[in-house]
């Protein structure tokens, strides 16, 4: 079950001497899953290392206060989701930009070149094609098309409510289509 | 459409996954974000200057480095204002307790003490309780700004009276603030 073995690294994160063996346990459990989450929103993989960092120091700190009322993938990815849009603040802030999507534009200029970036045209197109998107837009559109999370667990993790989260979706496949259809 | 997602077929089919790390880039994520809490922790001992003792980890050495062992030399921590003063607080009050019987003696005995320009010292004036509160209201009297009007009034006609009763210099005791 799911459950067990976020329960044992719970409980082996309070036991004294045992909080790395835990952190360990957790980081092995979910960093790839989590990384791939911040990474489709950065996209850059050295900013995805920033904030995949980040999180799992956040996680560090703050494990032994966990109260367990979501569970804990919901808990590390809302963790993660946070980081990566305050990464993405914090590099918008040092690009000086006074368009809103300055930086998006120039991570989709940069990302046919990106040597982390194995795509074809196509899957090209299609994330130049995100990268317009507003931020909540792509992360909400991330979720549902890749991710295949469903509304509910979106609603807990983006503390959105389910309605938004599925008017958000439609925008942002409306968007996408403009955008690729040359609209 | 497709019926599946409501996703118009402009949108391609769920490719794989386009982006790539670098090799191994998994194995050793852990590795150096334990480096990384590691290293801010020992910054922290650092800066609260908590003495580091034996009991406490031993951090790896960095590459190329010594071995860092967090029994450093023993450093004398500063244990805080109130008992490094203390000493000198009990004196004061030692002196201040003395000298404040040697003058009521000498007072109910031979009247000195009252100055005369009707000055009273601050040992008596303290002792009296008078001193304290009169300085609040020489506080009061020295208010400036737009409130100046309201302190005045909140304390005048009380104010005035004690001090004409008392025949205590405000300026005295505004040199003793």
């Amino acid at each position: 079950m799911a459950d067990n073995p976020d329960r044992k690294i719970l409980e082996l994160f309070r036991q004294n001497g045992q909080k790395e063996a835990a952190f360990n346990l957790l980081a092995d459990a979910y960093s790839e899953r989590l990384y791939w989450h911040i990474r489709r929103i950065v996209i850059d993989h050295e900013d995805a290392d920033d904030a995949l960092q980040n999180t799992l120091l956040k996680v560090w700190k703050n494990l032994e206060n966990f109260r367990a009322e979501s569970g804990l993938f919901t808990w590390l990815f809302r963790i993660a989701t946070n980081e990566s849009l305050s990464l993405i603040k914090d590099r918008k802030k040092h690009l000086h930009n006074s368009e809103d999507q300055g930086y998006e534009n120039s991570l989709a200029e940069t990302l046919a070149t990106d040597p982390w970036f194995d795509g074809d045209e196509v899957q090209l197109k299609l994330q130049q094609a995100i990268l317009s998107l507003p931020e909540k837009q792509r992360l909400v559109f991330n979720l549902k098309y890749f991710e295949e999370m469903k509304y509910e667990d979106m609603s807990e993790t983006l503390q959105t409510s389910v309605g938004a989260l599925k008017a958000s979706y439609h925008h942002a496949v409306k968007k996408i289509e403009k955008h690729l259809t040359g609209e | 459409m497709n019926p599946k997602k409501n996703i118009p077929n402009i949108i391609p089919p769920k490719p794989e996954n386009p982006f790539r790390v670098p090799e191994g880039y998994f194995d050793d994520v852990q590795k150096r974000v334990m480096e990384r809490i590691r290293s801010e922790e020992q910054e922290q001992l650092e800066k609260t200057g908590r003495q580091v003792t034996g009991t406490d980890r031993i951090i790896p050495p960095a590459e190329g480095g010594n071995q860092e062992s967090e029994k450093a030399p023993h450093r004398e921590v500063p244990r805080g204002r109130k008992i490094y003063l203390q000493p000198y607080l009990t004196l004061a009050a030692a002196i201040s307790g003395v000298a404040l019987v040697v003058y009521i003696v000498l007072q109910s005995v031979t009247g000195i003490g009252a100055g005369d320009d009707n000055t009273y010292d601050i040992a008596t004036l303290d002792r009296a309780g008078v001193f304290q509160d009169e300085s609040i209201l020489a506080e009061a009297y020295t208010e400036t700004g737009e409130d100046e009007d309201a302190v005045y009034s909140e304390w005048d006609e009380e104010a005035i009276t004690y001090l004409a009763s008392n025949e205590v210099d405000l300026i005295h005791l505004l040199d003793n603030n």
